[in-house]
């Protein structure tokens, strides 16, 4: 390496030593360790900080300035010029104590990264600021780099100009999931179908204004959009949103793409064929964590079967359950049969209620209405079905799809589909035994 | 509120839990966090249920029961106050597979010992099937549980934050977190050993039968196991039988056991073995009754 490569690691090191070395006798240095001895550059800094007095842990693997391109997910100590996109604050229980933290994007000209700021106290980040971060490490999440800020790393306002106004279309691997969408994401990127393209005009602060919404589906979910602009879109056609915000609604997330979003039209059969398939099957708390979605597919355990389940009787005019023949609105009426499962699913990462209505219900305790209506009638028992319903469905194992809405009692579905998992223990448990014994 | 999760642990590992964190106030809830940091307030359990006794009256039962699994015994108490799942077992006939939701409780008959057991909320008749497809289920569960804990010690000082950012949920990185403070585990093997025994359960070449040759590389340990488990069958009788309501007298058991050949050392082994696997416990000092 010529004194030119060095200089910019010479400097690195004259700052954290601060005054004491001059930055020449530092390139000296630096050129005898890594030319002469053939040291490799992180170890030379790391032992001539050592030699002259300084933390060698301030510089770790990977150290110096990169840019968000060349964060690798492995960096122990990284600096970075960036411009902060988006700031949110969140609170998490640590040990039974609350703690806040920061999460959202960074960006420079070679792309963006997700960020979170462990330690609040000591850093503090403004949306639209260019600042100089030092000493934040990363690590890898689902083969994406994560910018973590710990108790180490500081930050600097700095007076750059920073070009990531058109960052979104660059920053391709920050592309996320439908599933993934999530309460306050910002300049997010993500491909679809899209479907029930419909356009509407709307009188917003006095004028009229053009908006165009529809439903954006990939293989992992389905999600609204609202394009708050005129915009050409095809039903059926393939496109990659970048730029667009999330607002969820009673925790279904939604996609806005406001002055700043754009879509891009992929050619027909980019993401290959997404009619007729469901969503993969997401973990409980990962729908928990997302609020919910319009296409959801989830596996787990019924743990137990509500109050409310099984015969039900409507009203004819409103369809609200009727207490002792009595609707809450219509008053005495005469109602209709109706059957109806409310359970709580349980896949072992976290819980959720499922509404199962009339015709899953008679699918899944394999009985008409008719028969339940005679059962209930037979046994002059007005829980029968209910009791049936305990005894055929608790601890069944069971795939279900539907919608998921999130309210203070967590999150719960309207299912659309439902069928029983038949797990081959034998086979998975053969080839986890081997999985496990080839570690051995 | 939300609803707590139904973990899913093998009964080794939810009877050798000794850290119970007590929730404070009305409606807080407790936690039992299991030696691999399973942060449990409820469980979802199934295997077989092999004894059940009304240690109540006709009027006002209390159910007992037993449910095994491939690793161990759960315990299972049912009163008035579970009224659908005390119903439920005392219409089953076993043994039978059954499986159950229920939350932890705990006994502490002195201090420095927890004794564990299930207070089911709910309990139903499954089939076989459901029984092996929780096997595999907890053998998954237990292997995520291992692998945080791997991680944990990697870290030699593990936070929660920590373990979410190398991808751990955050229930699991906390349990983690609590687990290591207490229980100080630094070797995995036996519960990974768990594990690879729970999935040979399910696979019929490794069940050795009557009707089955046994291989001639059986190894030695489990010979030697086998005669432990004779004489632990062998005290647990004793101590029932020297039992005589308040419990049977240790000085009693020590001259019984040295009749039949079991010295007092190997007794004392025993004796903690029995303790350690919820068998028996120590109502008083000095004296012994089987749970």
């Amino acid at each position: 390496m010529d004194r030119e490569e060095l200089a910019p690691h010479a400097e690195e090191l004259a700052r954290v030593l601060g005054e004491k070395v001059t930055k020449d006798r530092l390139l000296d240095e630096l050129e005898r360790y890594v030319n002469l001895y053939r040291v490799s550059l992180e170890w030379a800094k790391r032992d001539i900080l050592k030699k002259m007095g300084g933390d060698p842990g301030s510089i770790g693997n990977g150290s110096g300035r990169k840019s968000v391109a060349e964060l690798t997910g492995a960096e122990q100590s990284v600096d970075l010029l960036v411009k902060v996109l988006t700031v949110n604050p969140k609170t998490i229980e640590v040990g039974g104590a609350r703690k806040n933290i920061l999460y959202g994007y960074v960006a420079d000209e070679s792309g963006r990264v997700p960020y979170t700021v462990w330690e609040t106290e000591s850093v503090q980040l403004k949306e639209g600021e260019t600042v100089v971060i030092r000493n934040a490490y990363t690590k890898e999440y689902k083969g994406a780099p994560q910018l973590n800020l710990g108790n180490r790393a500081s930050v600097e306002r700095s007076d750059e100009v920073l070009d990531v106004a058109d960052m979104p279309a660059g920053g391709g691997h920050c592309e996320v999931k439908v599933a993934e969408l999530a309460e306050g994401m910002n300049y997010v990127v993500v491909s679809g179908k899209v479907s029930k393209i419909e356009r509407k005009e709307i009188v917003a602060a006095g004028e009229r204004k053009n908006i165009v919404t529809g439903v954006l589906t990939d293989e992992t979910g389905s999600a609204e959009f609202t394009i708050w602009k005129e915009a050409e879109l095809q039903e059926g056609a393939e496109v990659r949103i970048v730029g667009a915000y999330v607002k969820s609604w009673r925790g279904i997330p939604k996609l806005n793409l406001g002055d700043k979003a754009e879509v891009q039209v992929l050619a027909a059969g980019t993401l290959g064929d997404l009619a007729g398939i469901a969503p993969k099957a997401r973990t409980l708390l990962d729908v928990e964590l997302s609020g919910g979605g319009m296409d959801v597919v989830v596996r787990g355990t019924i743990v137990d079967v509500r109050e409310g389940s099984g015969l039900v009787m409507r009203c004819p005019e409103c369809r609200r359950v009727l207490q002792k023949g009595t609707c809450r609105v219509h008053g005495k009426v005469k109602g209709v049969d109706d059957l109806r499962i409310k359970a709580i699913l349980d896949d072992g990462t976290s819980t959720m209620n499922v509404v199962f209505g009339k015709e899953l219900t008679e699918a899944l305790l394999n009985m008409s209405i008719d028969e339940a209506v005679r059962l209930t009638t037979e046994e002059r028992n007005p829980d029968a079905v209910k009791e049936l319903a305990e005894e055929r469905l608790f601890a069944r194992t069971l795939e279900v799809r539907g919608m998921v809405r999130s309210d203070d009692f967590g999150p719960m579905m309207i299912a659309r589909e439902a069928r029983a998992v038949e797990v081959d223990a034998r086979e998975e448990g053969a080839k986890l035994l081997t999985e496990l014994e080839g570690f051995e | 509120m939300a609803r707590e999760v139904a973990w899913r642990v093998f009964a080794a590992e939810f009877n050798s839990s000794s850290y119970e964190i007590k929730g404070e106030g009305e409606k807080a809830p407790s936690y039992l966090i299991s030696p691999l940091g399973a942060k449990i307030n409820r469980v979802f359990v199934v295997g077989v249920l092999t004894d059940k006794e009304n240690v109540g009256n006709g009027n006002e039962p209390v159910w007992r029961a037993r449910i095994t699994d491939p690793t161990g015994t759960f315990y299972l108490t049912a009163g008035q106050y579970q009224p659908e799942a005390a119903m439920a077992l005392a219409k089953m006939e076993p043994p039978c597979f059954v499986a159950v939701v229920g939350k932890f409780r705990t006994y502490s008959p002195e201090e420095g010992k927890l004794y564990v057991s299930i207070r089911p909320e709910r309990i139903g008749r499954v089939e076989a099937g459901a029984r092996d497809g929780w096997v595999l289920e907890t053998c998954k569960a237990t292997l995520d549980r291992i692998s945080a804990m791997e991680e944990a010690l990697k870290l030699g000082e593990p936070t929660v934050e920590k373990l979410m950012q190398i991808g751990f949920s955050q229930p699991l990185a906390e349990g983690t977190v609590l687990s290591m403070q207490h229980y100080h585990i630094d070797d995995l093997s036996r519960y990974k050993g768990m594990v690879t025994d729970a999935l040979k359960f399910l696979l019929p070449e490794y069940q050795t039968g009557p009707e089955m040759p046994v291989e001639a590389s059986v190894p030695e340990e489990v010979e030697v196991e086998e005669e432990d488990v004779d004489k632990e069958a062998l005290v647990l009788s004793l101590i029932e039988s020297l039992d005589s309501g308040k419990g049977a007298a240790w000085d009693e058991v020590v001259q019984r056991a040295k009749a039949q050949g079991i010295e007092r050392e190997e007794l004392d082994s025993i004796a903690n073995s029995l303790l350690d696997k919820g068998f028996v416990y120590e109502p008083v000092l000095g004296r012994m009754r089987k749970i």
